[in-house]
């Protein structure tokens, strides 16, 4: 066991309208049966931004300011490469589009990295926000960004299942 | 106590507390194996045991009793205060031990890891045993 490298060989993404019917526990197939974009995704490409939210609950009369958790929000986006010829990224998600976004951050076991049965995956769910691509630049390739809304929990500990 | 289990196709383990039960029995779900040739079931690697069984827990801390009173504490450990774990472990070595792993599997405080070992290290011997004669 070793810590890992995470933008190096390993991330691996899916995206479609699904359906997963258990976010806990996609199965083989239906993460299969999404689209598989890994190979457009940035080296930091990825973002789930879970962010929590502190509420004061001291009172004038304490020095000491204690608080106890609140909310919690997710602000997930992905930037991924757009291609002249097959633009599969881009062509996979379009603004206003319910999907699962299937994210294993340690990379799949199956073959050259593939998502396979017991691998420990993120799976989100959510209304693709924006799809906005980013400014031209000099010595730039061309990118776009998609940011997800949170639909549903995210799960951040799920198992593959066999199908 | 820990449970080590490996994914199905992979060089790939992962550990788990006791505390992380549920999930532990997800990765077996879906294939991960308990790595411990030893261990059959992973409530028995846990030392769980059910109220009126009769096999004994492999987990160090029962007596053998088939109390269903000290069953239930295993997962009675309160979480809090420093001052609270010390209230429910007293002088309890076993609870001392429980407390521990649930310690090192979360804030790991290191005042109360320190209280707790000292504790759990002052395992008194069973009365049925002999003391050696000098």
């Amino acid at each position: 066991m070793s810590r890992f490298a995470s933008a190096d060989g390993k991330p691996r993404i899916h995206v479609g309208s699904g359906p997963i019917a258990d976010m806990t526990a996609p199965t083989i197939d239906e993460i299969n049966g999404l689209d598989a974009i890994s190979g457009f995704i940035a080296k930091d490409g990825f973002s789930s931004g879970e962010t929590g939210s502190r509420v004061p609950i001291s009172s004038a009369a304490e020095k000491v300011n204690l608080e106890v958790s609140g909310s919690v929000s997710y602000q997930v986006e992905g930037t991924f490469f757009r291609d002249d010829a097959d633009d599969d990224a881009w062509d996979a998600m379009d603004t206003g589009d319910e999907q699962y976004w299937v994210f294993c951050r340690k990379g799949g076991s199956g073959d050259d990295g593939a998502i396979a049965v017991g691998d420990e995956v993120e799976v989100y769910f959510g209304e693709v926000l924006q799809k906005s691509n980013q400014d031209i630049a000099e010595n730039t390739a061309a990118r776009f960004t998609a940011s997800l809304t949170t639909g549903a929990k995210p799960e951040l500990d799920a198992l593959v299942a066999a199908s | 106590m820990r449970i080590t289990l490996a994914h199905p196709t992979i060089n790939r383990r992962k550990t788990f507390t006791r505390k992380q039960r549920d999930k532990a029995l997800r990765h077996l779900a879906v294939g991960w194996r308990i790595t411990d040739p030893d261990v059959q079931d992973i409530d028995n690697a846990f030392g769980i045991a059910e109220a009126g069984s009769e096999s004994a827990p492999l987990e160090v801390g029962f007596d053998g009793s088939q109390d269903s009173a000290s069953s239930s504490l295993l997962w009675d450990v309160p979480s809090g205060p420093i001052p609270d774990v010390l209230a429910w472990v007293g002088d309890d070595p076993d609870r001392a031990e429980e407390a521990l792993d649930v310690e090192h599997a979360g804030s790991a405080r290191t005042s109360l890891i320190s209280q707790l070992e000292q504790i759990a290290s002052n395992d008194t011997p069973d009365e049925g045993e002999e003391g050696s004669e000098l």
